[in-house]
């Protein structure tokens, strides 16, 4: 509240309305946009209308599909923050609470989007599948269930790790940290069952993707037992 | 939680969700893209056989020679033998190569 009788600021006094780096997305934004509306969306359009035509809409697998490969890659860059944390490389870079934040965050945008990756097949009538065959692991049919259930066993896995954030302080560091060991695992089914159950598997980059991201993980993993090995034990 | 730990990561985190977004929506664009639709019949496999037939050089097929039939009954005289005549039996046309069709395609997909 300002009093009726108090002089108005001058231009001088006032705050620049935004940073240069806020003015700079911004206008990125704007072109961006610009771009999209006038040389992808008509590109775009009639293909998108045609996937969500017709008795059975291809949209809701083309989004499964889409949606998996960014739950996978969300679920990688969480479980390396996770090691660069414990391998004490965040230290050079972003920095101990930054890589913790975004580690919590990446892994529970993860979860979100690998849940919307099973649900969202509720909408396609080409499979016809029902809430237990998307969620509940073997429930699946066909000669893929298996493969599927690693999936769902990950998702199952990831929603415990990624609820844990929430009661890290209830359950004490020993049980928390034990249960967070656990998103190794959650890793290692999500790569297996994209890389043996991921219809994109075939396109040479994705596959690529799959080897890159986990030998990564691979070797950050094996960074951090040689150290562990070579601590002094208390 | 994180956020009290360092509220200066909120710009990085909306950036990640809303790329997240973006390759998202972005995906389902490029695999509607790159789907050809409905194929039509002779895509899928299904001889155009009315086609195969036309290429086809001229002459009986194998299917087209007919068994030597028996005398009709009451005729009393046998007639003549026919000539054997040797058909020259041409092999059937070759099946129309099936087109290799693209596992992303609406046709063939599955669950996977």
């Amino acid at each position: 509240m300002t009093r009726p009788d108090a002089p108005p600021p001058s231009a001088d006094d006032l705050p620049p309305p935004m940073s240069p780096a806020a003015l700079g997305a911004l206008l990125g934004a704007t072109v961006g946009g610009v771009v999209l509306a006038v040389v992808v969306l008509p590109s775009w359009a009639p293909a998108l209308a045609r996937s969500l035509d017709g008795e059975e809409p291809a949209a809701y697998w083309y989004l499964s599909r889409a949606s998996g490969l960014v739950a996978y890659a969300l679920l990688w860059a969480s479980t390396m923050l996770g090691l660069a944390i414990t391998n004490r490389w965040a230290r050079l870079w972003p920095g101990g609470p930054t890589a913790f934040d975004l580690h919590q965050h990446t892994g529970l945008l993860g979860l979100a989007f690998a849940l919307f990756h099973a649900l969202v097949l509720l909408g396609d009538r080409h499979l016809g599948a029902g809430v237990a065959e998307l969620l509940v692991p073997f429930a699946a049919p066909g000669e893929r269930s298996a493969w599927i259930a690693l999936g769902q066993l990950a998702l199952t896995g990831g929603g415990v790790v990624g609820l844990s954030f929430y009661v890290r302080k209830r359950m004490g560091p020993k049980i928390w940290r034990a249960l967070h060991f656990g998103g190794f695992t959650v890793f290692v089914l999500a790569a297996v069952h994209g890389l043996l159950s991921g219809s994109d598997t075939q396109v040479a980059w994705v596959r690529a993707g799959y080897v890159a991201t986990s030998g990564a993980v691979l070797l950050a993993t094996a960074w951090r037992l040689v150290a562990l090995s070579r601590a002094p034990s208390s | 939680m994180g956020r009290r730990l360092n509220p200066g990561a909120s710009g990085v985190k909306s950036a990640l969700t809303v790329i997240s977004i973006a390759a998202t929506v972005g995906g389902w664009a490029v695999l509607a893209v790159d789907d050809p639709g409905p194929a039509p019949a002779a895509a899928v496999g299904v001889p155009d056989t009315t086609a195969a037939e036309r290429a086809a050089p001229a002459g009986p097929l194998a299917s087209e020679v007919t068994p030597h039939q028996p005398p009709a009954a009451g005729r009393t005289t046998l007639a003549p033998l026919p000539e054997l005549v040797s058909v020259d039996v041409r092999p059937l046309p070759p099946p129309p190569v099936r087109p290799r069709v693209d596992v992303r395609t609406r046709a063939s997909r599955r669950l996977r």
